[in-house]
């Protein structure tokens, strides 16, 4: 009898358990679920001039010309893990220099990417993977400069957003939507599933310029993390 | 990494040096530090920085073996080490959160050099060897390789005979450097426990 109970609560409990694995399995699906490209309604001829404006307003949200960068970065794993460094952004039309240092000031990690070679002048561990590099600086073009596409198209989203919409020759797409308190870029890889969103904040005007104060960029997919950057000093060169 | 965490409180401990003890490398006698306190700001040059990123902040040192290097600008950070543990703390969304990493453990390690500084022995470094030049200034350079390839050489500039250092500059290369000028400096006041325990 106790040995039938005994089973009757070990039966139980193992119910309970592969319920809440399922509800685990179940919730970790759902954030691994891919986002994929909305529809976009192109903007018609009636809308001549708002596509007009709207192309000018994507523009806007990349600076031109020389520009220096520093900023706080909080790096943020999705297993919790992270840290907090200031990083530096040169760019100067033909090269983009990133570096990144410790509170302290310390240089962990520089680079330079120029006529699309990359060159790491500095790696300290834990920043010494190739595939650093190359993420950093694929996530600094993303977030400094415009996409690498030909003009974008002008549309609307289901939900009536108006979007510039750039189609690199990779299949790459990233949309692009502008408002007067900032922006969201969200990239699209050539499978149409969401890589990377950039959410663009509290916009200042540097130099006659609109420059963000503070970034966020949402990484997707297996080793998704988010880059928290707040602006220390925005310098014209 | 543990050279790099060894250079990081290198640059932190070297602020607790007082006259007394850098004079201890031109041979004379050590003067004993139970506890210093001292404001600092940092300037950060780097080859591409159009100017240098200016860093504010306080040191405070309990012998023997208690830190507070907190960093108040740009970012707010705290670095405590209370009875050989340390723990880094950033402020985010006006909370302090910890962060783990980075080779923490390894910082305890470091915390031998800094006491034995603070005993006035900075010649016996394992990590360095010292040398004193004109106008009051020690220049320390790493003995390991390992290191030498993260920081050439430190320079540790005196404030005369009566307080802390009046400066530290970390070199990482011939254009980039760390620049630590102190100022407001406290020495063997007593500092309540509680500032090495909490951010």
């Amino acid at each position: 009898m106790q040995r039938l109970g005994e089973k009757t609560i070990l039966r139980g409990t193992l119910k309970s358990v592969l319920a809440f694995v399922f509800l685990l399995l179940l919730a970790a699906c759902s954030a691994l679920q891919p986002v994929h490209l909305p529809d976009l309604t192109a903007l018609d001829a009636v809308d001549d001039s708002q596509a007009g404006q709207l192309l000018q307003r994507c523009r806007n949200n990349f600076v031109t010309g020389n520009w220096q960068f520093v900023h706080s970065i909080a790096f943020k794993r999705a297993d919790g893990g992270g840290a907090t460094v200031i990083g530096v952004t040169v760019l100067d039309g033909q090269k983009l220099h990133c570096a990144l240092m410790t509170v302290e000031g310390l240089v962990l990690f520089e680079a330079e990417l120029a006529q699309e070679k990359l060159t790491v002048s500095r790696a300290l561990p834990p920043f010494d993977k190739p595939e650093f590099a190359r993420g950093l600086i694929r996530d600094v073009q993303a977030i400094f400069l415009p996409p690498a596409a030909e003009e974008p198209k002008t549309g609307r989203l289901v939900g009536g957003e108006l979007v510039c919409r750039y189609q690199a020759d990779n299949g790459q797409i990233t949309d692009l939507l502008v408002d007067d308190d900032g922006s969201r870029m969200n990239i699209y890889d050539p499978d149409l599933n969401r890589s990377r969103s950039i959410v663009a904040g509290s916009p200042i005007s540097v130099a006659a310029e609109r420059v963000p104060e503070t970034l966020e960029l949402t990484a997707s997919g297996l080793s998704a993390y988010t880059l928290t950057m707040t602006l220390i000093s925005a310098d014209k060169i | 990494m543990r050279s790099l965490i060894v250079v990081l409180f290198l640059a932190a401990g070297l602020g607790f040096l007082s006259p007394a003890q850098a004079q201890d490398v031109a041979g004379q006698s050590p003067v004993r530090v139970d506890s210093v306190q001292a404001e600092f700001t940092q300037e950060k040059h780097l080859p591409i920085l159009v100017r240098p990123i200016i860093s504010k902040g306080t040191f405070v040192f309990q012998a023997p073996a208690s830190l507070r290097w907190e960093y108040l600008s740009p970012v707010h950070s705290v670095l405590l080490m209370d009875d050989g543990r340390p723990r880094k703390f950033i402020e985010r969304n006006d909370q302090f959160v910890e962060e783990q990493g980075m080779g923490m453990d390894s910082m305890a390690i470091v915390l031998q050099e800094i006491t034995g500084w603070l005993d006035g022995h900075i010649s016996d470094t394992p990590t360095f060897k010292a040398k004193v030049q004109e106008g009051g200034l020690i220049v320390l350079t790493p003995k390991e390789a390992a290191l030498a390839r993260i920081i050439s050489r430190i320079e540790l500039r005196l404030a005369g005979r009566s307080g802390l250092m009046e400066s530290v500059t970390l070199y990482e290369g011939p254009d980039s450097l760390t620049r630590l000028i102190f100022s407001h400096g406290v020495l063997n006041e007593k500092i309540p426990p509680a500032t090495f325990m909490k951010p």
